[in-house]
């Protein structure tokens, strides 16, 4: 198999970091995963139309978006009409030894509408790889929530594209807990297109083992007065890896935007490896922005309390890792999934 | 509706620094990079046999390099045309006095020999590609304390030279470093023997002058074990209409518990390609200390890099970098923290206005072996209108838990409300907006020796009644 | 001329939204007068008009100085011509030093060169008597500085640039027993017949000392009763109740 770039740095720095993009190759695999959706009536149809939201979308790669643009083995569209409230689950269940999964949803929320979409990501499989397309238009004062509970084997690949248009006065929050998977490239473009568009980015993941997580996110200020604010947040352990690329592009015209990014990770053993890129372009001076980047071993002041609790230092490592993504997995909003999220992570610690 | 007020903020006044000097050239090789105007090079400077190795073997380098695809816009520079190689009618002088007229006037309205006079340790001024005057304080020589031009040194202390020259930035780093490598000229040359502090800083001043000349200067500085000293470059050029190259070449080589401060204000003209390249390499628990002021230069390359070599090792970096109109200023700090125990703390600041292009380029590694270390950045960029532009670029990179990093950058435009503020206290819009671009880069100029930090507010050029000293 | 300021049937808006909503007021040399009020009555909104705070638009009316009208003047230049204000949250000036700033100030505000020894007697000696430790002469503009710190920096500016007209935003907010008295002592000692201060407050603990000649009563964007230092203790004792039916 062919060797392709992932993530592409929206702008390429030294070469000799090899940090510009990352290599890899797509993996290959059996079936597709079997896809259930939960939903009412009329909300989920068939996708129609192949056409891309936004032609220049560049995804977490080439070949793979392309591939599952237009072959696709699932194609949804979620409509929410005006002022309508809707919830939707979708689980992606790769339940075969190899999994080899394409699945595109085209979401669009009218003015006023209201969408929740739940994707539960999981399964037994052993190895392979699935291929997530998600493009989100959120019209004028829409409301848009996405969360992702990612539970896969660790033999299996992950690619995830998501790209979101905003328009005016909109909101959208998005909620990834990302545990599985042998290798995750993840890539989020957004586009603030609107005016005082609002955006909201909650990432966490925990790597163990040779985990990687390769994490791509653009947030586009085009819109007066847009605000977007990206936490991504994790630890690792064993030989894992993460990789962050975040940018905050300020386009001429973006009066009164804010953009805040923060990027923390801990870092639990010394084989680690932890790369941040955390950009910020900006052609406009009325704006605020702000990364924030930190990494660094687990608080020796919580460890030190909590030992003196009668806690083992290893019971302590796991009670601080899992008080760190307990915010974030207790958004997922139903109980089962929260405990689902918990248990795994307990298991990784 | 909000009505937007832009900064007044001047473009520094260039006056005393784009004065042509009508001049003869004793000496002028042809436009174009081939082995001849090497060997010419070369053998017109009476330079040892592996000397001529090194300049070939860099040519050749140069030849097979391409140019990076994420450096900005060079192509209004024609390397072929540039001039490498001039060679002033006069022969070094050691006596201040003895300097003809014409390049003492030059040098005079640049002010060196005021520096001079207060008592700075040494003076060493590069002009067009020879080092004209060079004057060093007897104490220093007496410590065993070596300050001279590169070339001098090259003769007198051969082995000395061969042992560092280009091993910190190697021809084959990328396709400037082999054009320097095949072409450089002139520079300083600093030694400072074990234990010895040097405490007066040692100044150098470059100067560009033919149309078309490049400058490729080699700084060299050893500080050995023990012992400090403060190096302080700054430079000018006037205005021309053809391209003009700066591709010089610091290193920087910090030995166990030794310290070294290299405070610069580059200031070249307005139509200059700065291409520079500036590497130290730190031993156990010595610290280099960058204090670095870019303004001028139509566009700039520029990322000072610690290499954290020992255990303990230290390096503290802080740069104020200011693009006006049609200026491309691409510059940062790189870091890497190759052993235990090491500790780093970048402090950037940019401001850019009028169409100016400010980037923040940095990279920060933590390497394997770097358990136990602690590294902050801290990057400001202030954009005074909205037609301009800044960019930050850094690049983290940790593998080995035991670290403790922590970067922020920040991105924006001067308060209304603190602007509202001194106005309340009678200061006029205009003033306060200057006080504040000021402020803003006062941890910078605290760090130059006075004249320095006079001259970069020069450069900025604030319009404060009154003027804060 | 006996008066200072003249407020007429002033109307303030704040973002489109109207605050102030016609105010008459009138100060005269030696005066000290009080503006209090509910919160987000507008007393702030006042206080930063009268300054010339571009985010506070007047829809109308006008604002007179020593006969002058200013209601159009730049912030800086209402400044030179006297007014000062002592600010409720002041910000920080990372860069500039509380002796430089206070000195350019000076410059700035008289026209005149300050000169560097005297200058810096005259800070002292201001500084000692707000019990302002010395060193927080070379230290940047608010950078770091408590709430109370803050509060002593505008109060030692203001007796420094000796204005004809000071207000006084919430000075007492936030500050303990100290710093309180401190504070009023400055603002008693700067007093005299021929300046005059607003004070606005809705604590009263400032007004220990200072005896206000002027009482007024702001509920939403207008001035509902005027009196003298009486009506101090009475809001004390009974709050505004009885004012909020007036408007």
């Amino acid at each position: 198999m062919s060797k392709v770039l992932f993530n592409e740095l929206p702008r390429p720095t030294f070469r000799w970091l090899q940090v510009n993009h990352t290599e890899g190759v797509v993996a290959n695999g059996q079936a597709p995963a079997t896809i259930t959706i939960d939903a009412n009536e009329g909300v989920v149809t068939e996708l129609q139309n192949k056409a891309l939201l936004n032609p220049n979308f560049e995804g977490a790669e080439a070949s793979s978006l392309l591939a599952v643009t237009n072959e696709y083995n699932k194609g949804l569209a979620i409509s929410v009409p005006a002022k309508a409230k809707e919830k939707v689950v979708i689980t992606i269940d790769a339940n075969t030894a190899s999994v080899g999964d394409k699945t595109r949803v085209a979401i669009d929320v009218a003015s006023e509408g209201e969408l929740e979409v739940l994707y539960i990501v999981k399964g037994e499989a052993k190895e392979g790889g699935i291929n997530l397309l998600t493009e989100v238009n959120a019209e004028p004062n829409a409301n848009v929530t996405v969360k992702k509970l990612q539970l896969l084997g660790e033999g299996v690949q992950q690619i995830e594209h998501r790209y979101t248009k905003l328009g005016a006065n909109s909101k959208v929050e998005y909620l990834n807990v990302e545990l599985g998977g042998s290798e995750n490239f993840l890539h989020y473009t957004q586009d603030l297109s609107g005016e005082e568009a609002h955006i909201v980015h909650d990432l966490a993941y925990l790597g163990e083992k040779k985990q990687k997580f390769d994490i791509s996110m653009l947030m586009s200020h085009v819109g007066k007065k847009t605000v977007s604010d990206i936490h991504v947040l994790g630890a690792l352990g064993g030989e894992s890896k993460k990789s962050f690329r975040g940018t905050l592009d300020f386009i001429r015209g973006s009066v009164g935007a804010e953009g805040a990014e923060e990027d923390t990770c801990v870092l639990l053993d010394p084989t680690v490896k932890s790369v941040s890129l955390p950009l910020l372009l900006c052609k406009e001076d009325n704006v605020v922005g702000n990364h924030a980047a930190s990494a660094g071993q687990l608080d020796k002041t919580k460890l030190f309390y909590i030992m003196s609790r009668g806690f083992s230092e290893a019971e302590a490592k796991h009670i601080i890792v899992e008080s760190m993504l307990r915010p974030l997995i207790d958004q997922l909003g139903s109980e089962e999934l929260e405990e689902l999220a918990l248990a795994t992570v307990r298991a990784k610690i | 509706m909000e009505t937007r007020k832009k900064t007044h903020v001047e473009e520094m006044d260039r006056g005393v620094y784009d004065i042509k000097n009508e001049f003869e050239y004793s000496y002028k090789s042809n436009a174009g990079l081939t082995e001849d105007i090497i060997r010419e090079i070369w053998s017109n400077k009476n330079e040892p046999e592996w000397m001529l190795e090194f300049r070939l073997k860099s040519l050749k380098i140069y030849n097979e390099l391409d140019i990076p695809n994420w450096i900005p816009d060079i192509s209004g520079l024609n390397m072929d045309n540039i001039v490498t190689y001039v060679k002033p009618k006069v022969d070094m002088k050691g006596d201040w006095n003895e300097v003809p007229e014409d390049i003492k006037s030059t040098f005079d309205r640049l002010g060196i020999p005021e520096a001079e006079r207060t008592s700075l340790a040494g003076v060493g001024a590069q002009y067009d590609s020879e080092v004209v005057y060079h004057s060093i304080q007897e104490d220093l020589v007496k410590q065993g304390v070596i300050y001279t031009d590169i070339e001098t040194a090259l003769h007198e202390h051969e082995d000395l030279v061969k042992q560092y020259f280009m091993t910190l930035v190697p021809p084959s780093d990328h396709k400037f470093a082999a054009l320097h490598g095949a072409v450089w000229s002139g520079g300083s040359f600093v030694y400072v023997p074990k234990g010895v502090h040097v405490e007066i800083p040692l100044q150098s001043y470059f100067r560009l002058n033919a149309p078309g000349a490049g400058q490729f200067e080699h700084t060299l500085i050893i500080v050995e074990e023990g012992a400090k000293a403060h190096f302080i470059e700054g430079c000018s050029a006037p205005k021309y209409d053809v391209s003009n190259l700066h591709a010089g070449c610091v290193e920087l080589f910090v030995k166990d518990n030794a310290t070294l401060r290299y405070s610069t204000i580059e200031n070249w003209s307005k139509n200059m390609y700065n291409l520079n390249t500036k590497r130290s390499r730190v031993g156990k628990n010595g610290t280099i200390e960058w204090v670095s002021g870019s303004f001028g230069s139509r566009v700039s390359c520029l990322y000072p890099m610690s290499i954290l070599a020992g255990e303990g090792a230290h390096c503290e970096f802080t740069g104020v970098t200011f693009a006006g109109e049609g200026q491309y200023l691409d510059t940062g700090a790189k870091v890497v923290h190759a052993a235990p125990h090491t500790t780093s703390n970048i402090n950037s600041k940019s401001i850019s206005k009028s169409g100016g292009a400010a980037i923040y380029r940095g990279v920060l590694n933590i390497g394997k072996n770097a358990e136990h270390s602690k590294a902050t950045v801290s990057c400001e960029s202030l954009m005074l209108d909205q037609i301009s532009q800044s960019d930050t670029i850094p690049s983290i990179s940790i593998e080995n838990d035991n670290v403790d990093l922590g970067h922020e950058a920040k991105i924006g435009r001067i308060s209304d409300e603190a602007i509202f503020y001194l106005m309340t206290r009678g200061i006029s819009e205009e003033e306060a907006r200057a006080m504040l671009v000021r402020g803003f880069v006062e941890p910078i100029s605290k760090e130059l020796p006075l004249e320095y930090a006079v001259e970069m507010n020069n450069l900025i050029t604030l319009e404060l009644e009154g003027s804060i000293g | 001329m006996a008066e200072l300021l003249r407020v007429e049937n002033l109307h303030v808006s704040v973002e489109g939204k109207e605050i102030l909503k016609g105010i008459d007021l009138t100060i005269n040399k030696g005066e000290i007068h009080v503006v209090m009020g509910t919160n987000g009555a507008g007393k702030s909104t006042l206080a930063n008009a009268i300054m010339g705070n571009p985010v506070y638009e007047v829809t109308e009316g006008s604002i007179t100085f020593e006969g002058e009208d200013i209601t159009e003047e730049d912030v800086n230049n209402r400044a030179k011509a006297g007014i000062f204000m002592s600010f409720q949250n002041p910000i920080a000036i990372p860069g500039i030093t509380v002796e430089n700033f206070i000195r350019t100030a000076k410059a700035t505000v008289t026209g005149e060169n300050v000169r560097a020894l005297a200058f810096k007697k005259e800070l002292k000696s201001k500084m000692d008597e707000l019990s302002f430790d010395q060193s927080y002469a070379q230290r940047y503009v608010n950078e770091g500085f408590s709430g109370g710190e803050r509060k002593k920096n505008e109060i030692l500016q203001m007796s420094i640039l000796d204005p004809k007209l000071a207000m006084l935003d919430e000075t007492d907010s936030g500050l303990d027993v100290d710093a309180v008295r401190i504070v009023s002592d400055g603002v008693d000692r700067f007093h005299n017949e021929n300046n005059a201060v607003l004070i606005i407050t809705h604590h009263n603990s400032i007004l220990q000392k200072l005896k206000p000649d002027f009482v007024h009563i702001l509920i939403n964007g207008k001035i509902v009763k005027t009196g003298d230092a009486s009506l101090v203790a009475e809001i004390e004792t009974k709050g505004y109740d009885a004012y909020k039916a007036l408007v």
